[in-house]
């Protein structure tokens, strides 16, 4: 199932995974940006605004009566960071046209209303974007500022970010800070708005059983008329975080149960290095499955936590490990989490483990080939970093790592950030049946 | 064995049921796919808390049944079975619900190999004091993590006042104190009463050979003596919500969070009329609060609610309730800005546009549902334990009538049946 390139122009950008395997295709539309601190925030703004209105569909609930009609098609709004990049754009799963009780062209029915958001958005008298849409947008990106401490886990996993990607571009927040949203204008998002359309170039995917005639026509009868045209030049997404002499370290106190430990490292080694494949390897081994070294020992066999895992920042040659304990419990943790990371360094693993990593990698990524989001998500990213590579090629180059290739990642990996979130509850007490 | 096979020209799909000697129920579910998904699953989940076998009456403390889950895994030799899946290359994992325990498989080679490992250790329970001492740790950490969480909460929080007697009052996990009473005898005297072949059913959904998956099947159950499961004993509910219908907690969040319920009942419905109540009160649910209708549009513009706002409704063969879900710095004014709104569309009538349209989107997310072969293995298993056929889901969706809808609406949203939830920032707990 790998994607055949349809049409490549200055403003658009198309890839085709065909299949009839599902019964709903997933098309999505991305304009990739550099992540730039002050505008970073403004695009989030921008995107729910537009999404709030348009000049045909002019309210929020006439937009999704719309998507209900085209058979409830999902219009996800696209806006993260992949490395130093920020992605923004719209995700649609389109309902196959085998499935479709009435005739409608469901793709160029979904690209038009797109098209409406994001080049047609309602405006007042004075052209501006609507104040009312704008003001609540303001207020609620503020209170999604201020939720994130809801998610304990997320706020923790936030701060530790914040600390380990303070030198780089991706270290800014998406959403910003309150301050920044509360000073924004109708007339200063108007203005990044023209600004920001103008320059917006499209990259496209399409996994699903349309004829790619068919998207390819859609797209270039709708954003095809409106993008502008300008030379697509991908930013630079993929950037290694330096090392440092002393760790950095973070300490926070929440009203929780449960306390939330971070360990941040530098790995040296990016999407498309020569040793990517074995750092996917050794991050698997580490602490991506139930026989992986963090499961097996700081959960399983000292009984420390529910969860404990690894993650690979591909993007940023960063490792993360997190895990949730009880604040009593660090010391503990933090000893063993540091011995079985020497234990790897050290090549003292069995050739069992490795190749039951390799294995459980290999399976997730046949896997693409089940989902159209995986698929989109694996080609996306690679072009992203401009690595060239398949899924069989990964497959491929994931089998051929070597022990000595992970114990070489293993040696690489120097502390960058330790952050801790102590819970000053004990949590989990109550019982409202004791007479059970 | 005998076995019945369902088609579905409409989605050009189909799957076979058949009922192997020992009593469990085997559901195929062929699909050309990457990955093959199993489930086993056994009719226990966390609302078992009182049963009835032979003539013994049994309670239980509040998380059995999700600790007996997480001990499954481990085999007398010592081994643990996640390192024998890894072997295979195969994912396997498990979860427990308020009505079942799951054991799930998914992979892409090795599946007989892998499915033979699944039925091994499901079926050859081991569990020490050692052991189940152990588990506790590991189990409180995964309660506080889910206590930690203000929507987990305040839902939580909703059971209890929607529910006064039923089970499915208490978390499924049970709490810190309730594990600790838990013993070797007491998980091995439940394993006894329910995972039992006939109280399991069997799930696969893949690119799979059903002769090999009978053998298979057939070495692990076929000397398994058959024998009835223990019977769940559920209190007598009362239809409405007794006792207060208001409950606050403080706790560490940015802006109040609500969960609002609607108590429904099921009592004394067969499973296709269950069935039907369910698609109907699914697509009412739809009708009165999506995001395409106009209450959830007025709140939101009048910035109101936050853009998290959720409505869902769940139902089993014991208990059932619409959840509405969200954030508001008035939880109140919203509570009786949607009762008010209820209210009045059961006077004016729901628009057979609003109808047909939510009707629409019901009908498109069940055709999405074909393209996983975990999600179809799930979905179909929720069929099975509700007893009905999956592929009867688009024929009642397409049955349900707006008269239908409009007079479950007049009965089933009635005051008395509705609780409120709310989270409150810890700087402005009521106390």
């Amino acid at each position: 199932m790998n994607p055949k390139l349809v049409f490549d122009t200055d403003a658009l950008k198309l890839r085709v995974c065909r299949t009839k395997k599902f019964k709903a295709g997933l098309l999505s539309v991305s304009a990739v940006l550099p992540i730039e601190a002050e505008s970073a925030p403004l695009t989030s703004l921008l995107l729910s605004v537009l999404r709030r209105g348009t000049e045909k569909y002019p309210s929020l609930e006439a937009i999704n009566r719309r998507l209900d009609y085209l058979y409830g098609t999902e219009l996800s709004i696209r806006n993260f960071y992949r490395g130093d990049c920020q992605i923004i754009g719209f995700s649609a799963e389109l309902l196959d046209s085998r499935f479709l009780p009435s005739d409608i062209a469901l793709a160029e029915e979904v690209t038009s209303l797109l098209c409406q958001i994001l080049y047609h958005p309602l405006l007042d008298e004075n052209r501006l974007l609507q104040k009312k849409y704008v003001e609540s947008e303001k207020q609620f990106q503020c209170e999604a500022i201020r939720s994130i401490k809801n998610n304990p886990r997320a706020y923790a996993s936030e701060q530790c970010n914040a600390l380990l990607y303070q030198h780089d571009a991706c270290g800014a927040s998406i959403y910003g800070t309150e301050e920044m949203i509360q000073a924004v204008t109708p007339e200063a998002l108007t203005e990044f708005w023209r600004t920001l359309v103008k320059r917006l170039s499209f990259d496209c995917f399409y996994v699903g059983a349309a004829e790619p005639s068919e998207i390819s026509g859609a797209l270039e009868r709708t954003l095809g008329t409106e993008a502008a045209g300008f030379p697509r030049k991908i930013p630079r997404s993929v950037k290694a975080v330096s090392s440092v002499e002393t760790p950095y370290t973070g300490y926070d106190q929440m009203a929780v149960g449960q306390s939330q430990l971070l360990m941040g490292y530098t790995v040296e080694c990016v999407i498309g290095s020569p040793d990517y494949h074995a750092c996917l390897v050794f991050n698997e081994l580490l602490g991506c499955s139930p026989v992986s070294r963090l499961f097996v020992y700081v959960r399983e066999k000292l009984s420390l936590c529910y969860h404990c895992s690894s993650f690979y920042h591909s993007a940023k040659g960063t490792v993360v490990i997190q895990c949730g304990l009880h604040r009593d419990h660090r010391a503990r943790a933090e000893e063993e989490i540091l011995h079985q990371l020497s234990l790897l360094a050290g090549g003292n693993f069995e050739a069992a483990e490795l190749e039951a990593a390799k294995k459980s990698l290999i399976s997730t990524y046949r896997q693409t080939e089940d989902s159209p989001a995986a698929a989109e998500g694996f080609y996306f990213g690679r072009s992203l970093a401009s690595f060239a590579e398949t899924v069989e090629e990964c497959i491929e180059a994931i089998s051929r790592v070597t022990a000595e290739q992970v114990i070489a990642v293993a040696q690489r990996l120097k502390p960058h950030t330790v952050y801790f979130l102590e819970g000053t509850l004990e949590g989990g007490e109550e019982d409202d049946d004791e007479d059970n | 064995m005998r076995i019945t096979e369902y088609t579905s020209s409409l989605l050009g799909e189909r799957y076979t049921c058949a009922e192997h000697e020992s009593g469990l129920l085997i559901y195929l579910f062929p699909k050309k796919m990457t990955s093959t998904a199993a489930l086993l699953a056994v009719r226990y989940g966390s609302t078992v808390s009182h049963y009835r076998a032979g003539e013994d009456e049994k309670k239980l403390p509040a998380g059995v049944a999700h600790y007996l889950e997480h001990k499954l895994f481990e085999n007398e030799d010592g081994s643990d079975s996640f390192a024998r899946f890894a072997v295979l290359g195969a994912d396997a994992n498990a979860y427990t619900s308020y009505d079942r325990t799951v054991y799930t498989l998914n992979c892409t080679e090795r599946f007989d190999e892998a499915l033979a490992e699944l039925l091994q250790f499901v079926t050859h329970p081991y569990f020490t004091e050692a052991s189940v001492e152990k588990e506790q740790g590991i189990i409180a950490e995964e309660i506080r993590m889910y206590a930690d969480s203000p929507w987990e909460r305040s839902f939580r929080e909703l059971l209890r006042l929607l529910y006064k007697k039923h089970p499915v009052r208490q978390d499924i996990c049970g709490s810190v104190s309730s594990i600790r009473r838990i013993t070797p005898t007491l998980l091995h005297d439940c394993y006894r009463s329910f995972y039992t072949p006939a109280n399991m059913v069997l799930v696969v959904c893949g690119d799979v050979c059903a002769e090999r998956i009978y053998e298979i099947v057939d070495s692990a159950f076929s000397k398994t003596p058959m024998s009835p499961a223990a019977v769940p004993i559920y209190p007598d509910e009362a239809r409405g919500v007794t006792g207060k219908a208001r409950s606050t907690v403080s706790m560490p969040v940015a802006k109040p969070i609500f969960s609002i319920g609607i108590k429904d009942s099921v009592k004394g419905l067969c499973a296709k009329e269950r069935f039907r109540r369910d698609t109907a009160m699914t697509l009412l649910c739809d009708i009165l609060f999506s995001r395409s209708g106009s209450l959830y549009n007025e709140l939101f513009e009048e910035q109101m609610i936050s853009p998290a706002f959720s409505a869902g409704y769940s139902s089993t063969d014991s208990f059932a309730f619409t959840c509405l879900s969200g954030e508001a710095d008035d939880p109140e004014a919203v509570f009786e800005r949607i009762f008010a709104y209820v209210e009045q569309v059961k006077k004016t009538g729901i628009s057979d546009e609003d109808f047909e349209r939510c009707r629409r989107v019901l009908y498109a997310d069940e055709l999405r549902a074909y393209d996983s072969t975990e999600e179809i293995a799930n979905r179909l298993l929720s069929f099975v334990l509700d007893g009905v056929s999956m592929f009867d889901a688009t024929e009642v969706l397409q049955a349900v009538t707006k008269q239908e809808v409009e007079e479950l609406l007049a009965s089933a949203y009635r005051r008395e049946y509705y609780a409120m939830s709310v989270i409150l920032p810890q700087e402005c707990d009521e106390k």
